[in-house]
């Protein structure tokens, strides 16, 4: 086993890192960095477009011809594609059927015109398990092709950057060329020693879409790592879903090891990259910094009586939204044992986000939480140890479990539990750079965290009628793999906890992530162990029928009675937000808890009014 | 091509009240020797530098991109006592341009149907708005600022933002997605610039000759929306995603494919609508497009593969002819589709190796003295009836003259 020990220094080394940054000079922005940043991407992809193809079966006959990218990999016209390449959907007894030919058409890009130029082509291998294929155009050119030679998967990192090109179809037959740019986000990996190389699958952060399978992957130097295999659709067992997934170049080279024609493309040696650029600083820094924060990243598997539900509004409708199901990112917040995570994987959130959706008796806050039956953490660097759920905070989002310490120490075989060094406030800035990490790998264990990267997008404002009041916003890809897993910069220090609100709307990987600050975690997670429970605020009013929000009857003694509230007025604005229906009142009260000040302005007779108050709680009833 | 448009979205109300948190916990920070590792140093420190640049890029843009909001009146039969309520019935994102003026851009569609419009700017300003014209063929919008609005941050529209443009480059989104911006804090997006690309030959932005296609994560209510270069350029206009998610179990959202309006077709549309009638197209092609070298698109963009302009929209593919001193004299007809209306047949109509030197369309004249000067006079095909083109052949000067309609449907 691994001992967390040998892990500890690397955890120190983040917040040494941090000192180091700290002492830096802090030269103003010039540009210049990002400019050769740029620069940098802009060189890796450049041989690229003219070298990716598009490859497609010459006959289909009476078929649907299928559709693949590829990469021109050699000047006499060796394009590698996927193992789709040539595939053809036939109708056979009412049934669809795939049929492969060797047969196929390879359309190259003119470099000067852009337009398509078809050659027949002939595939000279296919592995479907691998999924790869190795095509030769028949007849080139004298002058030969634009290419990008084979390079080497094993060298690649999570963290590193990866562009994936190709060219997307659509349902309507059309396709337009297509450049995504993420990270490498995890792997899977071979058997230590497998003649395959070190990966059997390279999972990116960067979106790939229908027909850029069989596409080119590049790092940051254009060398070609891994060809795209698809997208990752929501299945209850896939932790990788919403990314894509490439098939690394070193298996691919072991898949090729017998091709006649591939031995001499294979043998050409590799060039070696520019480590010294700030992309590859980037790169680098990404990383280290995953790395180093990793130990801190545990899964938890919860057992439940019932699978949390996935219902969620969708506009009029209420639909099953596709998640994970498998073990759930965590971080290790104390010494004590604590793990917090995002309230997203313990219960059904989409009531706190939308709170007059009629949600089904499954996708009750409570009831999800009240499922939960045990929890076991299992740290990044193997060894579990039995936890239970302290409490859940509806108003953070937040889930915390405890586990026995010592136990967790003895699992990890070391005396000190390996948590995350905090962000400063000065962190907090929209345009930082910020890693997602995740851990939704249970007992199995990986030597770095599923890792997304983004920038803080900004921070949505304390009043708003919104349960992500307060908290970032992140581009970096939210998953359901890495929803309650820590988000750190890029010195390796907590910025917060990555958490998902409803992602049958803002989708996952679409963009839109949450990120629940240190600080309001750590307030959180304090108030948890005090045993504390949040209720929402209660006005105290009773509203007038109709559209507009004027008050029929205020309760004596209630928190609306404290502010001067009386019968008749009508609510103009609480917290700033304007109220011109009663459903916007509503709304803005019920994304309040108990102990919270409201401000509300409001109209009597002809004056208008301003007042503030506490909100309180709903009497027992009787 | 498959484009789901971007979508009004609900709303969430706003306000602005920010807490600068402290930080309270803190994990010992142990000096390590491990930690003197100089390669992590000097890679930490150029990270830095380029996050410091990406902090003062996003301040600057997200000064000027703004959240679009429209109110409906209620129904009088559902009105309460007192004033007409307003609720938000639409919103979307725009950016504050400074040309001729200050003024909002948006998409049309934002503002399809809206009465009360109103944008919110990051210091929090609600500024109402009224919109001066809109063209749904390029899916643009521009707004009026009142009066008395005081000062207000805005961008010019520079002409070097896409001249350069590479695939590859990096580019900023902001605006607002979901309604996540009622504060009238733009959120912002990172990501690549993915190409030129054709655009839709009906619809909204089929008035474009090409569009931008990029990956930073636009959303419903992204619309309308700047994005930025790393300079902090005006790009372009968000306007769509094509987008699989609703497969995937979900509403419309993003999955990899953004698509914008390129600032060029913002320029030519401003020209349009805000100058004197009679000077504005032929002054918009001058100013857009004077030689070929700074052509509207990028050279490396109209050379994408399918990057479908207005002339091979008609069938044509064209490039600038040149003349003996090498200087610009018209736009060399290389290829006319067989389907194409403007195809030689009975003598009359376009063939390769002819020269189009001039287009006449609603009265007006365009020279023509680049490919690029085809497009510009031809970008605007949607509005437009009838249009003659004027072309050499040998030594004969010939005209075709048709109506345009008869001719996209081809």
């Amino acid at each position: 086993m691994r001992s967390i020990s040998r892990l500890l220094p690397a955890v120190f080394v983040s917040a040494a890192l941090a000192l180091v940054g700290a002492c830096l000079p802090s030269a103003n922005a010039s540009g210049e960095a990002l400019a050769q940043v740029e620069a940098e991407f802009r060189a890796a992809i450049q041989r690229l477009t003219p070298a990716t193809v598009i490859v497609v079966p010459q006959r289909a006959r009476g078929g649907r011809a299928g559709f693949s990218s590829g990469v021109i990999v050699s000047k006499d016209g060796l394009v590698l594609s996927d193992g789709d390449a040539g595939l053809v959907f036939r109708q056979r007894e009412g049934k669809q059927v795939r049929v492969r030919q060797d047969a196929v058409n390879v359309r190259v890009p003119n470099p000067e015109t852009g337009a398509f130029r078809t050659y027949r082509a002939r595939v000279l291998f296919r592995n479907t398990t691998v999924d790869t294929s190795l095509v030769k155009i028949l007849e080139p050119p004298p002058r030969g092709f634009i290419h990008v030679p084979p390079g080497h998967s094993d060298q690649l990192r999570v963290g590193d950057f990866a562009l994936a090109v190709g060219s997307q179809t659509f349902e309507d037959g059309g396709t337009q060329p297509a450049l995504t740019a993420g990270i490498v986000a995890s792997f899977e990996h071979n058997k230590a020693g497998s003649k395959e190389g070190r990966y059997a699958y390279i999972f990116i952060s960067a979106a790939v879409n229908e027909g850029v399978n069989g596409g080119p992957l590049v790092d940051l130097d254009g060398r070609l790592v891994g060809t795209i295999s698809t997208y990752l659709t929501p299945e209850e067992d896939e932790p990788f879903q919403f990314l894509g997934k490439a098939v690394p170049m070193d298996r691919i080279r072991a898949a090729m090891v017998d091709v006649p024609e591939a031995q001499k493309l294979f043998a050409a040696k590799v060039p070696a990259g520019e480590p010294n650029t700030p992309a590859h600083a980037l790169e680098a820094v990404f990383r280290a910094a995953a790395k180093a924060t990793h130990p801190a990243v545990v899964s938890l598997v919860i057992d439940r009586k019932r699978p949390v539900s996935g219902s969620s509004p969708l506009g009029q409708k209420t639909i099953d939204m596709p998640r994970f199901r498998g073990p759930v990112s965590g971080i290790l917040l104390t010494q004590d044992g604590h793990v917090a995570t995002s309230l997203y994987n313990v219960t059904n959130v989409a009531s706190l986000v939308e709170p007059f959706w009629e949600a089904p008796d499954d996708a009750d806050v409570d009831g999800g939480v009240a499922d939960v039956e045990a929890a076991v953490v299992h740290l990044a660097g193997g060894g579990s140890a039995p936890a239970e759920l302290v409490g859940v905070d509806t108003r953070y989002g937040v889930a915390l479990f405890k586990a026995d310490p010592d136990a967790l120490r003895e699992a990890g075989g070391a005396d000190v539990l390996p948590t995350l060094a905090s962000a400063p406030a000065s962190a907090f800035q929209r345009g930082r750079f910020v890693l997602a990490l995740g851990n939704p790998f249970g007992a199995k264990r990986r030597p770095t965290p599923l890792l997304t990267m983004g920038i803080l997008s900004k921070r949505h404002p304390d009043t708003a009628a919104a349960p992500w009041r307060g908290q970032w916003q992140t581009d970096a890809a939210g998953l359901d793999s890495n929803a309650g897993g820590p988000v750190i910069d890029i010195e390796g220090r907590l910025v917060g906890m990555l958490t998902l609100w409803l992602p049958a709307k803002h989708g996952r990987n679409s963009g839109i992530a949450f990120v629940l600050s240190q600080e309001e975690l750590m307030a959180s997670a304090r108030f948890l162990m005090e045993g504390g429970a949040r209720q929402r605020g209660f006005l105290g009013v009773e509203f007038a029928r109709g559209i507009a929000p004027v008050l029929q009857n205020v309760i004596d003694g209630s928190s609306a009675d404290d502010g001067g509230l009386e019968a008749g007025d009508r609510i103009l604005a609480i917290d700033g937000h304007p109220t011109g229906t009663l459903i916007d009142a509503v709304t803005v009260i019920r994304h309040r808890t108990a102990g919270e000040t409201v401000r509300v302005r409001y109209q009597r007779g002809d004056e208008t009014l301003e007042t503030e108050f506490t909100l309180g709680t709903r009497p027992e009833e009787d | 091509m498959k484009t789901e448009r971007t979508r009004r979205t609900p709303r969430w109300p706003i306000a602005l009240l920010l807490l600068v948190g402290l930080v309270v916990t803190a994990a010992p920070a142990l000096a390590d020797e491990a930690a003197a590792d100089d390669d992590i140093q000097r890679a930490l420190a150029q990270a830095r530098a380029v996050e410091r640049d990406l902090v003062g890029v996003l301040d600057e843009v997200t000064r000027a991109s703004v959240t679009v909001v429209h109110h409906a009146r209620l129904p009088a039969r559902l009105r309460g006592q007192g004033r007409s309520p307003l609720f938000v019935n639409g919103a979307g994102s725009g950016v504050l341009v400074s040309y001729r003026g200050t003024h909002v851009v948006t998409n049309a569609h934002v503002v399809a149907g809206a009465s009360n419009v109103e944008i919110i700017t990051r210091d929090g300003r609600h500024i109402p708005v009224t919109v001066r014209a809109k063209d749904e063929s390029r899916d643009l919008a521009v707004l009026t600022l009142p009066d008395d609005v005081g000062t207000i941050p805005s961008v010019t529209l520079e002409q070097r933002a896409t001249t350069n443009l590479r695939e590859g480059a990096w580019v900023v989104a902001t605006g607002n997605p979901f309604m996540l911006a009622h504060d009238g804090h733009g959120a912002a997006t990172l990501g690549v610039f993915s190409g030129a690309r054709a655009a839709p030959r009906k619809g909204m932005g089929s008035g474009s000759n090409y569009l931008l296609q990029h990956d930073a994560e636009i959303n419903p209510g992204n619309s309308g929306g700047p994005l930025w270069n790393r300079r902090g350029d005006l790009l372009g206009i968000n306007g769509a995603i094509v987008t699989r998610s609703m497969r995937l179990g979900g509403g419309p959202s993003y999955t990899g494919t953004s698509i914008s309006v390129p600032v060029t077709q913002v320029r030519s549309f401003l020209d349009r609508v805000l100058a004197p009638p009679a000077k504005a197209p032929v002054k918009a092609a001058k100013v857009e497009t004077p030689t070929p070298k700074r052509a509207e698109a990028p050279k490396r963009i109209a050379r994408q593969p399918v990057a479908r302009t207005s002339a091979s929209r008609l069938g044509l593919r064209v490039r600038t002819s040149v003349d003996a001193q090498n200087r610009p004299d018209g736009a060399l007809v290389i290829r006319v589709a067989r389907t194409s209306s403007l195809r030689a047949s009975r003598g009359r109509g376009l063939q390769s190796g002819d020269r189009i030197t001039r287009v006449t369309r609603g009265g007006k004249q365009y020279p023509v003295r680049s490919s690029q000067d085809l497009e510009s006079a031809l970008s605007d095909l949607a509005t437009t009836q009838g249009v003659s083109i004027q072309y050499v052949r040998g030594r004969r000067n010939l005209t075709w003259s048709g109506s345009l309609d008869a001719v996209r449907r081809q």
